[in-house]
């Protein structure tokens, strides 16, 4: 997940963490819950490349969500857990 | 057992074996072109190398150098085996060049399940006389029709519903019946989209209005079981196959639609290509 500033969030697509697909990209987070080196590295090309610009954080997050409440609009998690947090570009 | 070998070697024309080959081998092609980038990316991949299947027998981690040259190698038999070159050679060197890839490819994580009937309607056609039409040397080749021809597009058929089959059983063994009683399906569905929409990439658009009526997920799911662990008896009557390939393929077109998960080899239809009389695509063959 990307942090904005403002606390804005935003999600990291796989291809961030060298991943394709949705699924593989599932596994490698699992198997890297406390993956401060995953975290840096998917920041570190997130600012190479420029993008998700606004965002300043990354968090390593287990989410709990209710699945079909979710697609009647309750998207905000039931839980969450941080893994590891890192910093996209320079430490505000 | 005469009977049940006069079923099976009940003869095909040699002109739909032939188009199922080509047809086939265009659709790997494509496929593989179309994900071209991923395949070549596989290359200097930093994932760890986590072998499955006949990945068991590579050492390790192919050099890119060896990599570019067997997917060029892949490349160069795929056009040959297509257009029926010396299909005898060049089909079982690109079978076996396929399966390579994308055993590949499962290694590092993702086991691509979708892959695997493809797969094993490439080694079928491979080790057959399918490069007897359409095929350089013999144009649209012979009309007549002969065992050599059937056998190998029934297996290709039986390939197919063992695939959806063991689905089924796999579905049955995973939820007993209460894959169909209860919410499975549903929740199946929920989590696969909330998956994808949380890791930031396209999931259906579809879901929300799916689950408004979550009455319809029963039928859905009994419908599910009946057309997979039902496949292997469509095998025994043509027309029966013609009918379940079709609703095998809507099956597809559904889950492209709630699950915005697209396996391209049905839901494009070239997976069924063995219950249908393809060579009349080619209007000259009258």
């Amino acid at each position: 997940m990307s942090i904005t500033p403002e606390g804005v969030e935003a999600p990291v697509a796989p291809k961030w963490i060298g991943e394709a697909h949705v699924t593989a990209a599932a596994r490698k987070l699992r198997r890297a819950e406390r993956g401060k080196r995953l975290c840096r590295r998917a920041a570190r090309r997130l600012d190479e490349a420029g993008a998700l610009a606004h965002a300043t954080e990354l968090q390593l997050r287990s989410d709990r969500y209710d699945t079909v409440a979710y697609f009647g609009g309750e998207t905000a998690p039931l839980s969450s857990r941080v893994h590891a947090r890192c910093w996209v570009g320079k430490k505000p | 057992m005469k009977r049940l070998a006069d079923w099976w070697f009940e003869p095909a024309p040699a002109r739909r074996l032939g188009m199922i080959r080509l047809l086939t081998v265009l659709f790997v092609g494509v496929y593989l072109a179309v994900q071209g980038p991923e395949f070549v990316g596989l290359g200097t991949k930093e994932s760890t190398f986590r072998p499955v299947g006949p990945g068991h027998l590579l050492p390790g981690k192919i050099p890119a150098a060896l990599w570019y040259a067997v997917l060029a190698s892949l490349a160069a038999s795929g056009t040959a085996f297509a257009v029926g070159w010396r299909g005898r050679v060049t089909g079982p060197i690109f079978a076996a060049l396929l399966l390579l890839v994308t055993t590949y490819r499962s290694c590092f994580g993702m086991i691509f399940h979708a892959d695997n009937l493809l797969m094993f309607h490439v080694i079928v056609l491979a080790c057959c006389r399918s490069s007897e039409a359409y095929a350089v040397g013999v144009g649209r080749g012979p009309e007549r029709s002969d065992e050599a021809y059937g056998w190998p597009i029934k297996l290709l058929s039986a390939v197919t519903l063992a695939a959806y089959f063991v689905a089924g059983v796999a579905k049955l063994k995973v939820s007993g019946l209460g894959w169909i009683g209860n919410d499975t399906l549903m929740h199946h569905i929920a989590f696969d989209n909330l998956r994808k929409a949380e890791l930031g990439v396209t999931w259906s658009p579809f879901t929300g209005i799916a689950f408004a009526a979550p009455a319809l997920f029963v039928p859905l799911a009994v419908l599910t079981l009946v057309l997979e662990v039902g496949a292997p008896l469509v095998l025994l009557n043509r027309k029966l196959g013609q009918v379940w390939a079709v609703a095998a393929w809507a099956f597809h077109l559904g889950i492209a639609l709630v699950m915005w998960i697209t396996f391209m080899y049905p839901l494009l239809g070239f997976a069924y290509l063995s219950f249908f009389d393809v060579e009349k695509l080619d209007r000259r063959s009258g």
